[in-house]
């Protein structure tokens, strides 16, 4: 259950409706504060524990200068500014009260009046001000890690004709249609996910009709329809585009596809149209299996669980099948005309992530070096062996603003390979980190194949000459390699180093995290009691010899 | 536009509007389906969104222009708006179609 605070100077009660009858997994319970005390509201604390609060507004109810721009009276745009910053402190105020705040960001009326031909220029126009205004919030709020600004235009924009309404706004004091609301209700509803970490990671993609038109098995790769001259090649094309945008934020493809594989793998080889190349996928199944039995394997190779897929697929047997077998997996309804596909793409809107790391930027390359390393691993004598090839460098460092957004993600996103399965915002997180007593590091990993990036969290907590491993989180990605080795040897030379004669690891069971009690009794730690891992801190822990470990 | 393409478009908007409702308080697509007064499950936001969405669909889809949100908060209001069937009626009467 997510307690929703709805702030606004509106009657917000629509939202919080779809917001509480969602067909969605998540139940949330949306507490709408009075509306028209938004001041009010954000100075004072809430009055029952609230998961997120959502502050939508209207400029000219909350900034008094905007309200006389409005009226197209001249006004100094420098003072709507100014009023702008006041707004933007009292939510960042509220922010220290509440784990997480979405702000919408403002926007005109939709029975504005404004100056037509000269309403960008600057010192007068209204959507020049606006602009300003919208600006100047997000650069205030950003100081803020804890404070999204969400962007209403899209959901106004496909509420089309009926995204405003005179009449709602003259009978309940509510300026937008049903419809603005639904939409809304959605974008924080996956918003929500993105805090949780829980947001949608892989796309897995049909191939024939659906990133290409025709079947490559009949027509050959050269056959296929695919950008030249041709309205439904060029929406085949703009389609690969935003996946390939998508790819560059961090959101993985992976094609399953009922083809040869290798006539499936020529397109992305060989046509000078394909914008996706067979290295921008993290993974594969073509050939003519079940495409149920197929995404189970892929996803369990891909380490991602099926409630991070987004399955895309022409045919609606496919659809059905996987919707079926999978609930967890979204899977879209599709348009049949591939020229609505990318923007069919561009709608579905669950990628929301708090935080954009270099490491998702980079993670496609990451599976094409797994892929790489299995390959290696394949024509090794033994796992050691190849162990020793590899040239594993792993980098230990205490957490600071440059990591605490990633760390957070991976404390959050882990569920295999973690320890306590603790959930902390980036706010709670950092203030733990700096408690007295605490200590947090990050590890990072790499070898000849490439950089797997910051892919390891520890966390201690000292307390006399006892010494506690309360946060041990790992990436499945470098599982095996003997990092987590090298990881808590940097823990327990920290007790030492402390004094503490003992460090203790309790793991605590969840649905998922099996592999980490797997992992620690491998780790040579002292099961004392079931679950509970004790280490002689006075000895000594050494790191794997084929490990190249620093630590700053 | 005839009797037919105005129930389709009352139904569309009737469908959209169920998603803000919870599954034991969705609005019927009989004729008997209660709308306003005895046996209703709409408070008054939600009897405003209904009629205003219904208003908006006929408008923008068909171009038919009706005001049943001043008929709703009216005196026989809840006698004109009862039900389905007197919604569909009231719309027909304001448009002048024959049924």
């Amino acid at each position: 259950m997510t307690a929703l605070l709805l702030v606004s100077d509106f009657n917000l009660g629509t939202l919080g409706r779809y917001l509480q009858n969602m067909s969605t997994e998540r139940v949330v319970h949306p507490v709408v504060a009075p509306y028209g005390q938004v001041t009010q509201t954000l100075l004072s604390n809430p009055t029952e524990k609230i998961d997120t609060a959502v502050v939508w507004t209207r400029p000219e109810a909350v900034l008094p200068t905007f309200s006389d721009a409005l009226a197209l009276k001249p006004v100094d745009h420098r003072q709507v500014i100014l009023e702008v910053e006041a707004f933007a402190d009292l939510v960042l105020q509220f922010a220290q009260r509440v784990p997480a705040v979405f702000v919408v960001a403002w926007t005109l009326p939709s029975s504005a009046l404004d100056y037509g031909m000269l309403d960008y220029r600057p010192g007068l126009g209204l959507t020049n001000l606006l602009a300003q205004a919208n600006l100047t919030l997000a650069e205030r709020l950003a100081r803020a890690p804890s404070v999204f600004i969400l962007n209403p235009e899209r959901w106004i924009r496909e509420a089309g004709s009926n995204a405003f309404s005179a009449k709602l706004w003259a009978a309940a004091k509510s300026p937008f249609g049903n419809s603005v609301y639904q939409t809304a209700a959605l974008a924080i509803s996956f918003s929500l996910d993105g805090l949780e970490g829980r947001s949608r990671r892989l796309i897995v993609l049909d191939c024939d009709n659906t990133l290409w038109g025709g079947v490559v098995g009949e027509v050959g790769w050269q056959g296929v329809r695919l950008g030249g001259h041709d309205h439904v090649g060029e929406a085949f094309q703009s389609f690969q585009r935003g996946l390939k945008a998508l790819q560059s934020r961090g959101i993985q493809l992976a094609v399953l596809s009922k083809n040869d594989e290798a006539t499936a793998l020529d397109v992305f080889d060989n046509h000078s149209e394909m914008i996706l190349r067979r290295n921008d996928l993290a993974g594969w199944r073509i050939d003519w299996r079940d495409k149920g039995m197929n995404l189970v394997e892929l996803v369990d190779e891909l380490n991602i669980g099926l409630a991070s897929v987004v399955f895309i697929d022409d045919m609606p047997a496919e659809r059905g099948r996987i919707s079926e077998a999978f609930p967890s997996v979204l899977v879209p309804d599709w348009p049949t005309d591939p020229t609505h596909y990318a923007e069919a793409l561009a709608k579905l809107g669950c990628f929301e992530t708090p935080t954009l790391t270099t490491e998702d930027r980079q993670r496609s390359r990451m599976y094409v070096a797994e892929r790489e390393r299995s390959v290696a691993l394949a024509s090794a004598s033994s796992i050691a062996d190849w162990l020793r090839t590899l040239g594993l460098k792993v980098e230990a460092a205490a957490i600071g603003p440059d990591s605490i957004s990633r760390a957070t993600q991976l404390l959050n996103k882990t569920n295999q390979l973690n320890l306590s399965t603790r959930r902390l915002s980036e706010k709670e997180f950092s203030e733990w980190a700096e408690a007295k007593g605490h200590r947090a590091w990050t590890f990072r990993v790499a070898d000849r194949f490439g950089d797997a990036g910051l892919t390891g969290l520890v966390s201690v907590a000292l307390d006399g000459k006892a010494a506690k491993i309360v946060d041990f989180v790992m990436s499945c990605r470098v599982m095996g390699r003997g990092v987590e080795k090298a990881m808590l040897s940097v823990a327990i030379q920290h007790a030492r180093n402390a004094g503490a004669e003992e460090i203790v690891a309790q793991y605590l069971r969840t649905e998922r995290n099996g592999p980490t009690l797997e992992m620690m009794e491998g780790s040579g730690l002292d099961q004392a009691e079931p679950g509970l891992f004790r280490w002689d801190a006075r000895k000594d822990y050494a790191a794997p010899e084929f490990i190249d470990l620093r630590a700053n | 536009m005839n009797a037919a393409t105005i129930e389709n478009s009352v139904f569309d908007t009737i469908r959209e509007f169920n998603r803000q409702q919870p599954p034991n308080q969705q609005i019927g697509f009989e004729p008997e389906s209660v709308l306003l007064g005895d046996g209703g499950v709409l408070d008054s936001l939600g009897v405003i969104n209904l009629i205003v969405a219904i208003e908006q669909n006929l408008r923008t889809s068909m171009g038919a222009q009706v005001d049943l949100l001043s008929e709703a908060v009216g005196d026989s209001g809840a006698e004109k708006l009862a039900s389905i069937g007197a919604l569909a009626r009231e719309i027909h009467r304001q448009l002048g179609i024959e049924t």
